[in-house]
């Protein structure tokens, strides 16, 4: 569903990610997960548009998506949720939603899927008039979630989504990722800790000084030692 | 259509919030017209046209977040444009030779010729927004102030056409306090439709997260230029107004004076919501008029009282110095009146639908 090719990416002069190659599966749920400045979250913004590679491809669904702007790349139906819960703050949780149905709109959506996205998130509903800013941390996490899901994405970029919450929040927050993998919505999760990898993911693929350190389906990976060492960089 | 309920945000109800603003000022438009005395009716058509020009500035830089200081241009566009189509038939082939052969004998009617006005100043601001708009925050606030010397300087040397900087006379006095204010009520209409509508919205979004709104699939660039090019029609009509109200017109008329009085007005009252923008016009005003009142000064009791000359800026400068050290959102607070309340039914959404929650520093 996406691959990447030799994907290399610099912020100013300086090299975030070099000759990164994944390829990701349709209906799969993939961690990439790696130390604090590892380049994470430099390729999911990367594949979201928002930043340009200097070298390399990204192709999503067959096609190009590489050096296109981020609502180009979200209306071809990869949807980021960004780090640090990126709630439109001043905004109330309707408009926030609203603005994922717009999008979503464009692809066929209707009213009946903000129905259906709210019944993943009750307490969105409760507080659907109030400002976004007002929500806690679990709740402006699961807003963001919920206005991704509104734009009828088929992959869904998530960056960090335990960030700065408690683990039983985080707890809620999977919970609900594990509803949206039954129905084989494809996801890329990044996240510095592997814990969640083998009860949730797939794939796992460990980035380590923008590069990949490691990649396996969570299936065969009997001894994560290999992982460990990958990810603290030992060899 | 229950499920409307949640991604429609004009519920029948919020409409209450134009016709909250403006049928009060229809009913003092209509008083001072009939009954009041003409130097009221002035004042307050005064007041009506700066309302027009702030709710015109408002429209772009609330959804946005970019302050203009372009839009006295497009007002001087808007005052120009309707002197060459209504003003002086007989002095048209000599002191603006250089006006197109239909212009230079033209008589038209006046309010197409608004309507046509304000459309050359949206024209103009789409052209200039195709540029402008690809810039952010600072960079583009400053693009639009180099608009206004732009105009100024092509205004102010086009002799042929504008007459320079010399002032133009005997425009049709024609716009009286109920005129302007088919002018405001339209305008506060668009204003709220259009913060209210997807575009608003993905504006509104962007101005406080720029990627991830445009992660949401927000064509940023494209629904600036849509912001900008209706609110320099606006400018244009409040340009138009300001022309015929005094009967001449000059570049000079639109320049930084009526710039910074705008933003003075639009700051006091708060950029963030309709109700703000309409607070600081009338609040503004009404001290400007009344420092001009003790600036020719006042008979008190036997006494001549009178203020020395530049009160008014004085007066207006500490106004709005007071308002940024003690109420910087404005004196609204960013909040929209509850209609509701007044009505007597209960507060829930029209009040603090676009509620700042402490969170201001996303600026």
């Amino acid at each position: 569903m996406l691959t990447l090719r030799n994907l290399a990416v610099n912020y100013g002069a300086v090299p975030a990610i070099h000759d990164v190659s994944a390829e990701f599966e349709a209906g799969t749920v993939n961690f990439i997960v790696g130390p604090n400045g590892a380049g994470k979250s430099t390729l999911l913004l990367t594949i979201a548009g928002a930043l340009r590679p200097r070298m390399g491809s990204i192709s999503f669904r067959g096609k190009t998506i590489s050096g296109m702007n981020p609502e180009d790349v979200a209306s071809q139906g990869c949807s980021l949720v960004p780090e640090g819960r990126q709630v439109f703050s001043r905004l109330t949780i309707n408009e926030n939603l609203r603005l994922g149905s717009i999008a979503g709109r464009r692809k066929g959506g209707s009213s009946a899927d903000t129905e259906e996205v709210l019944s993943l998130f009750p307490i969105l509903r409760e507080r659907y008039s109030q400002a976004a800013g007002t929500l806690s941390g679990g709740e402006q996490q699961q807003l963001s979630i919920a206005r991704a899901l509104l734009t009828r994405p088929e992959l869904l970029l998530i960056d960090e989504p335990s960030l700065g919450l408690a683990p039983l929040v985080v707890d809620g927050v999977y919970e609900i990722l594990r509803k949206l993998k039954n129905d084989s919505l494809t996801m890329i999760i990044v996240e510095q800790q592997a814990t969640r990898v083998r009860n949730n993911g797939d794939t796992v693929t460990v980035v380590r000084d923008g590069h990949v350190a490691f990649s396996s389906k969570v299936s065969t990976i009997s001894d994560y030692s290999e992982l460990e060492k990958a990810y603290f960089g030992f060899s | 259509m229950k499920n409307n309920r949640f991604v429609s945000s004009i519920p029948g109800d919020t409409w209450l919030l134009p016709s909250a603003l403006a049928i009060p000022l229809g009913v003092v438009a209509v008083g001072v017209q009939y009954f009041g005395p003409p130097t009221i009716a002035v004042t307050v058509t005064e007041i009506y046209i700066r309302l027009v020009a702030a709710l015109a500035i408002y429209m772009f830089s609330s959804n946005t977040g970019i302050i203009s200081y372009g839009h006295v241009a497009f007002m001087g566009i808007g005052a120009y444009a309707s002197a060459w189509q209504t003003c002086c038939v007989m002095m048209k082939p000599i002191t603006m030779h250089g006006l197109p052969a239909f212009l230079k004998t033209a008589n038209f009617p006046v309010v197409p010729s608004a309507i046509a006005a304000g459309v050359l100043a949206a024209v103009v601001a789409l052209v200039a927004s195709l540029v402008i708009m690809r810039l952010n925050s600072i960079a583009a606030a400053i693009a639009t102030f180099a608009l206004l010397f732009i105009f100024q300087s092509v205004y102010g040397h086009w002799d042929s056409v504008t007459m320079g900087v010399s002032t133009m006379i005997g425009l049709p006095q024609y716009v009286t306090p109920v005129h302007v204010w088919i002018w405001v009520a339209i305008a506060i209409l668009v204003a709220f439709i259009l913060q209210n509508s997807s575009i608003g919205l993905m504006l509104r979004a962007s101005r406080d997260e720029h990627t991830a709104a445009r992660a949401c699939g927000a064509r940023i660039l494209k629904y600036r230029v849509i912001a900008f090019t209706i609110s320099a029609f606006f400018a244009g009509i409040a340009g138009v107004m300001l022309g015929h109200r005094i009967g001449t017109i000059s570049v000079a008329t639109f320049h930084l004076d009526l710039t910074f009085l705008l933003l003075a007005m639009v700051v006091v009252g708060g950029l963030r919501s309709l109700s703000g923008v309409v607070l600081g016009v009338i609040i503004v005003s009404v001290i400007m008029e009344v420092l001009r009142l003790f600036q020719g000064g006042v008979s008190i009791g036997g006494q001549i009282v009178s203020l020395p000359a530049g009160s008014v800026q004085i007066g207006i400068a500490l106004v709005m110095i007071l308002v940024l050290r003690f109420r910087p959102d404005g004196i609204a607070k960013g909040l929209e009146f509850d209609v509701k309340r007044w009505l007597g039914r209960s507060s829930d959404e029209v009040a603090l639908r676009r509620s700042d929650s402490g969170s201001s520093a996303a600026e």
